[in-house]
């Protein structure tokens, strides 16, 4: 606050339509308004839809910062170490626009262009986004300097459709987007076994190592290169493991 | 630079008026310099450290992140506002039995956060406790005492509850 002195202010932190869900069963998706905050996405019942985004969500800030903090926001500010932005990332949300014009959908994966960067126009605010129910296992990791009101040094989510039968892993921090680790992914929906939630120890491995080359870390005052992209490897391995626990 | 604006606030329970603000200026701003509500304390003006802790409709939130025109029509409550001058809610007064307040600064904000945590969790357990404090920065204590200070108000209200 304080960096501009516009002359108009318009708030929309407490328009009903923003604040407000639906989920939609048939669909199996989550429709979230833009100013839905992270305390309601981590409570119930958007907590068990969305289990990843609850648990991103919980590491975002402190209790203060996620009464106040909204997915919308989350998303214009497009950063790389966003926490909500893998977990949209893993699942293919798609960001619904709006303006005195045409609406548009746009894919998550098109919506952020670079650090801080992304499609909005002037005059164009985020309504809501559509996020699925993903009917398998999913969750996100991170890592950070210390566990509470930090920014992540590298962020990862993995989401498992037991019924589509793929593996999907996003990764934040680690590069100037947010990006999904196709080879990773279709590495593992072909090696694992998702009755038996099974995945060999070589197979998490490969995972690992597939994830870290998928990076694109920068050095800065936050952390190196180089542990980033060991970190986001450690991560997705972990998370791998997590959703196939069987050897 | 826009007009000057007018609103009024509902703090503590109290409609005040907010005369020749700037738009956009804060919450924390707001309560300490135009309304003379000192409690809320400013220290990061980022949302770090907590300091500045009030509840916006019941809601804790760092109100150097809110825009005070946005609370419009919402009840604010800051310490001020939990008991009279004098006598101490059972959080304050645990603060000060535990030892839990050395140079005082952080302490408004915990006590904020305090009575948010015990209202939607009466029995945290010490990891719960931490976790719901975490966005309060004490640099003097090395947060024991706090913690000392909220678990024993959570069994003396237990208890209080079981006569």
């Amino acid at each position: 606050m304080g960096h501009r002195r516009p002359s108009g202010i318009v708030s929309v932190n407490r328009v009903a339509e923003l604040r407000t869900w639906t989920h939609d069963r048939s669909a199996g998706t989550v429709r979230l308004g833009a100013a839905v905050t992270y305390a309601e996405i981590m409570s119930d019942p958007l907590c068990a839809w969305l289990p990843a985004l609850a648990e991103a969500g919980r590491t975002v800030g402190s209790p203060q910062i996620r009464a106040a903090a909204t997915i919308g926001g989350n998303l214009a500010t497009s950063s790389p170490a966003g926490d909500g932005l893998p977990v949209l990332a893993a699942l293919d949300a798609v960001v619904h626009l709006r303006s005195l014009t045409a609406p548009r959908d746009v894919p998550f994966s098109q919506f952020i262009t670079g650090p801080k960067r992304n499609v909005l126009q002037p005059g164009e605010l985020i309504e809501a986004v559509t996020v699925p129910v993903a009917a398998g296992w999913q969750g996100f990791a991170k890592v950070g300097v210390r566990n509470a009101m930090v920014i992540a040094t590298a962020n990862a989510a993995l989401v498992v459709d037991d019924q589509r039968r793929t593996v999907q892993l996003a990764i934040g921090s680690v590069g100037p987007v947010i990006i999904r680790c196709t080879a990773a992914e279709q590495m593992a929906a072909a090696e694992v076994d998702f009755a038996g939630r099974q995945a060999s120890a070589d197979s998490v491995r490969r995972f690992a190592d597939a994830a870290a080359q998928a990076a694109r870390p920068i050095d800065d005052h936050r952390s190196t290169a180089q542990y980033r992209r060991h970190a986001i490897g450690v991560l997705a391995g972990r998370l791998l493991r997590r959703a196939f626990p069987n050897e | 630079m826009s007009d000057p604006q007018f609103y009024s606030l509902n703090v503590n329970g109290t409609e005040r008026q907010v005369a020749d603000a700037w738009l956009g200026e804060s919450l924390l701003y707001v309560l300490r310099e135009r309304l003379g509500l000192l409690a809320a304390k400013g220290a990061c003006e980022q949302g770090e450290c907590g300091s500045c802790s009030v509840t916006v409709d019941g809601e804790l939130v760092c109100s150097c992140l809110v825009m005070a025109a946005t609370a419009v029509g919402q009840p604010i409550v800051t310490v001020e506002g939990l008991a009279e001058p004098g006598v101490p809610t059972d959080i304050q007064q645990a603060y000060v039995d535990a030892g839990a307040v050395q140079c005082g600064f952080c302490t408004p904000g915990l006590i904020m956060a305090s009575h948010a945590l015990l209202e939607s969790n009466p029995d945290p357990s010490e990891l719960e406790i931490r976790e719901q404090l975490s966005g309060n920065i004490c640099r003097c204590t090395g947060y024991g005492r706090i913690l000392d200070a909220v678990q024993r108000v959570a069994v003396q209200r237990r208890q209080a509850g079981a006569l």
